[in-house]
């Protein structure tokens, strides 16, 4: 027992290192790509060489120079300055989307895993009705009945990703519920919002993490095509998804219009991309592979 | 079997009736206030907007409204547009076929590019090649309808040019000038959603590989080919067909998509330019028919994985 | 169902008297599997009562499914009894009332379950505690640490740093913080080894000869049971059929049931005196949906009869607190079927 008393609890560092999410080469070049585009969303307006909504900053359709490093779109305006802006709708669209799904969908999964019974039917059935819209309909219908913006688009994504939160939130919750430690806090007195807070909601959130981690990707990609289709931030400021879609039909005869925007999109997802797929492995641990990305 | 059979219909059906108010009511919430003051226009009197109202029906309460669309609905009317004038159905009966020809192409294209993938990433998980498999995967999956459709159209506009022509011609007018139209829509919506079916695959015959009776088969001194490919793949299936959902909803996420870039008179597109033109009685009906397709895809999936895989029923 | 409230004789108003079980029945009801199947439920505790004093402890043994760990929710009052009352404390609160009082506490089976992950043992055992002060948490903490034999710095660590052992001790240590009137102790040392298992049975008697505290003992050990328990009782699909003295245990069963299950353990016997018979029980227990008509234990049992099949027997008082529910009592016994006539025990 004496070795086992003299073992220390390992520093605060070392903790932070070994929770660190992800190992290995890809996926840290992934986080690395995010970080940028995080500092790009930051500092955005102060290091944009144009105002990304000024028209007329070079000739129209100018094909990438010194000037303009990723060239003009038609109507004169500086894409690089366009590119760089448009970081931040994408990573707020990600984050606010993700965000409602993640509280919304862990409180029903929570309360419906825990209370079980009637709440439990009530709200699987809810959750199943959601999934069973499919996922463009449904956000286009919230995104036709509340009109369209960032915000609009983002909710419209939250909604439609809080299925998978719940499902996965209700699942973890109902394996925790089988554990005695549950009952055990029962015995002590403590009451139901104390057990779903204290013991169930730090055992089901990594779980969750890696939830949110694959989401981001699916709910960037998602505004990005609902901005495509014209549901996104108003015009005219930038946002790639109706950068590629207004530019479309020049794609023929400049094609670096679209190019820039799609590149520095999917250049965004692909890192989320990773990143999910990473934690995904470790969420399912019959596709851990040798933890090499 | 039979009470699987029946909670699965009588699942889908109160599902599908849920959808019909919820679609409904987001069709009325597409034109905020008095739906006849806008058809009747900007300038229209008062008396005219209340005429409209009553020969529509709108002045009823909106409760009554909805139960009216929907007992009209089961006898399969689902209106009349009284902004193009033209009924849904119609509309509608011209722009499914396309839809489904799009997402039935595009589900082949997905299943015989994903599940071979699939099959050998997981024969191979952890190594070299699978990582070489599932990074351009990855890549492909970033590259979401609207961007990769965006790049075959300009690359078969550049090169391709007589494997693409723009116009859409039925299937029964011409069948290979349709598949010409087609097939090109049909990989722009096939190709993002064949990575799904691959990680689906892979882990799903993963967990089957590691499984005693394939070690059986090996030592039995069957082929590793057969082993892999019959044996393994035929159980390793069932999973994948339970999570086809999944791939439905992509596909039905694709076909706004691609249909917008393509120009291809269909449903998604229907729907989107219903949306523009605030036209609530054409998009509930194209909204309508197209959940209502989803729910029955998703009913035919659960209906056939029992005869796939018979454990499901002892459940 | 049968009535056995005309022969308890211990009213609840004794003094001393901490768990008082009467008629407790826990039916669970059943999911058709077809929509022409008739409703059906689970008996899994049909018809118990038990008494059990402070300082004391109670023995509960079966086989698994036998309804012993339903009857331990019940006692703890995680789940209230269909029919019957459960009523716990010096005062007699209901158990599903007094639950979270601190009136019950609980040791489970898997230390590693019974313990959350993500908190820190002194977190885990001032759970036990209500609304008091920062201080006399942590000394009450520490005192019970000690009780159980940790030092104090064990309050800081997660329960995946400590092994088997020290995570029952700390399990039991948050059992025994608030001074509960009765623990529950359901498969407390099931899952820890031979020498393991002696320490936490040896602490366990130490706590109660210091604090008094009554004890539920449930176990498929009986080894363990013998070794703790004052009074056992044996279930058998969700009824008690013998509730004995621990000393009546080495010879003196009564019930068929629980002579051979005692039979299976010979090596708790300390005499070499009687050779033991090993007797081998056929079949596998009933079902507890539809339990036989006449006693349940009748489709296995050795000994018998037309009689059995068609009458359910009741649970009588066979000696002084030593209740049977046998038409037969004390014609099997460990050495063998001894043919003595009915009523009596083959050795006192």
């Amino acid at each position: 027992m004496s070795t086992i008393a003299e073992r220390r609890p390992p520093s605060r560092g070392a903790r932070l290192i070994r929770r660190w999410p992800v190992r290995g080469i890809v996926a840290n070049i992934a986080l690395s790509l995010i970080l940028l585009y995080v500092v790009l969303a930051a500092l955005g307006p102060y290091i944009t060489p144009f105002a990304p909504n000024q028209v007329g900053a070079g000739p129209n359709l100018s094909p990438p120079s010194s000037e303009h490093w990723f060239g003009t779109d038609a109507l004169g305006r500086d894409q690089l300055s366009r590119v760089i802006t448009a970081a931040r709708p994408a990573l707020l669209s990600a984050v606010y989307a993700v965000g409602v799904a993640l509280v919304v969908g862990t409180v029903i999964g929570i309360v419906a895993g825990f209370f079980g019974g009637l709440w439990d039917s009530g709200l699987s059935r809810f959750v199943d009705l959601l999934f069973a819209i499919p996922e463009y309909l449904l956000a286009i219908l919230v995104i036709a009945v509340m009109g369209s913006g960032l915000v609009n688009a983002s909710l419209a994504i939250g909604i439609v990703c809080i299925p998978r939160f719940a499902r996965i939130a209700r699942g973890s919750t109902l394996s925790i519920m089988e554990r005695s430690f549950v009952d055990a806090a029962r015995l002590c007195g403590r009451g139901r919002v104390w057990i779903m807070r204290r013991h169930i909601l730090p055992n089901i959130a990594s779980p969750l993490v890696i939830m949110t981690a694959i989401n981001l990707s699916t709910a960037e990609a998602a505004y990005a095509a609902l901005s495509f289709l014209g549901f996104g931030i108003r015009p005219p400021e930038a946002d790639y998804g109706s950068m590629i879609s207004s530019s479309q039909q020049y794609l023929l005869t400049d094609p670096w219009v679209v190019a820039f925007p799609a590149i520095a999109f999917v250049v965004l997802v692909l890192a989320f991309n990773l990143i999910g797929d990473v934690m995904r492995d470790q969420l399912d641990p019959r596709s851990r592979t040798s933890a090499g990305a | 079997m039979l009470l699987y059979l029946s909670k699965k219909l009588a699942g889908a059906f109160g599902v599908l009736l849920v959808l019909s108010a919820l679609i409904f009511f987001a069709g009325r919430g597409l034109v905020p206030g008095n739906p006849a003051a806008v058809i009747a226009g900007p300038k229209a009197s008062p008396e005219t907007i209340a005429a409209i109202a009553h020969d529509l029906g709108l002045d009823k309460p909106i409760y009554q409204q909805y139960l009216d669309w929907l007992t009209a609905a089961f006898r399969g009317d689902l209106g009349t547009s009284p902004i193009s004038s033209q009924a849904n159905t119609d509309v509608i009966a011209q722009q499914a076929p396309i839809s489904l020809e799009l997402s039935l192409m595009g589900l082949l294209i997905a299943v015989v590019i994903g599940i071979p993938i699939g099959v050998m990433a997981a024969t191979r998980a952890g190594s070299g090649t699978d990582w070489g498999i599932r990074v351009p995967l990855l890549i492909v999956f970033a590259f979401p309808g609207f961007v990769s459709g965006s790049a075959a159209l300009y690359l078969a506009t550049q090169y391709l040019t007589n494997l693409y022509s723009a116009s859409y011609i039925p299937f029964s007018d011409d069948a290979m000038a349709n598949l010409q139209t087609m097939l090109l829509p049909a990989l722009a919506v096939g190709i993002p959603t064949a990575p799904l079916v691959t990680q689906m695959t892979r882990s799903s015959m993963i967990e089957v590989l590691s499984q005693p009776f394939i070690a059986t088969a090996r030592t039995n001194g069957i082929a590793e080919w057969r082993i892999t490919y019959v044996y393994a793949l035929r159980a390793a299936l069932p999973p994948v067909l339970t999570l086809i959902g999944f791939i439905f909803g992509m596909l039905v996420g694709g076909l706004f998509i691609v249909e917008e870039i393509f120009s291809l008179p269909g449903l998604g597109r229907g729907v989107l330019s219903s949306i523009s033109s605030r036209d609530f009685s054409q998009v509930t009906a194209q909204a309508l028919v197209l959940a209502g397709a989803f729910i029955l895809g998703n009913l035919l999936v659960d209906l056939a994985v029992p005869f796939v895989d018979r454990r499901i029923l002892r459940k | 169902m049968t009535d056995d409230r005309a022969r308890v004789t211990t009213p609840a108003e004794e003094p001393g008297v901490v768990l008082d079980v009467r008629d407790a029945v826990r039916h669970y009801a059943l999911r058709r599997r077809s929509l022409r199947e008739p409703r059906r439920s689970v008996h899994a505790v049909d018809g118990v009562s038990i008494q059990l004093r402070s300082g004391r402890t109670l023995g509960i043994v079966g086989e698994s499914g036998c309804g012993k760990s339903t009857l331990g929710r019940l006692i703890t009052g995680l789940e209230t009894p269909t029919t019957g009352s459960v009523k716990v404390g010096a005062d007699g609160t209901p158990a599903a009332v007094a639950s979270g009082s601190g009136t019950v506490q609980a040791v489970f089976q898997d230390p590693a379950s019974a313990l959350d992950p993500r908190m820190r043992v002194r977190e885990s055992i001032g759970e036990a505690l209500g609304r008091v002060g920062k201080d006399e948490r942590e000394r009450r903490v520490g005192e019970a640490l000690a009780a159980v034999g940790l030092t104090s710095e064990f309050g800081s660590r997660y329960p995946h740093e400590l092994s088997g052992g020290q995570q029952q001790r700390v399990c039991i240590a948050r059992a025994i913080v608030d001074e509960p009137d009765l623990i529950l102790l359901d498969e407390a040392v099931s899952s820890l080894d031979a020498s393991l298992q002696a320490q936490i049975l040896d602490l366990l008697e130490r706590l109660q000869r210091e604090t008094g505290t009554a004890y539920v003992f449930i176990s498929h050990d009986l080894r363990a049971v013998r070794q703790v328990s004052h009074s056992v009782a044996v279930m058998y699909l969700g009824q008690v059929v013998e509730q004995a003295p621990a000393e009546a245990f080495d010879r003196g069963l009564l019930h068929p049931y629980a002579v051979a299950l005692r039979s299976t353990e010979p090596q708790i016997l300390d005499d070499e005196a009687d050779p033991i018979e090993r007797i081998v029980l056929r079949g596998e227990p009933p079902s507890a949906v539809n339990p036989p008509a006449g006693c349940r234990f009748a489709p296995r049992c050795p000994i018998v009869d037309d009689h059995c099949r068609r009458i359910a027997p009741d649970l009588v008082e066979a000696a002084s607190d030593h209740l049977v529910r046998c038409h037969k009592p004390g014609e099997l016994s460990l050495s063998g079927v001894a043919r003595t006539g009915a009523g009596m025990p083959a050795e006192a």
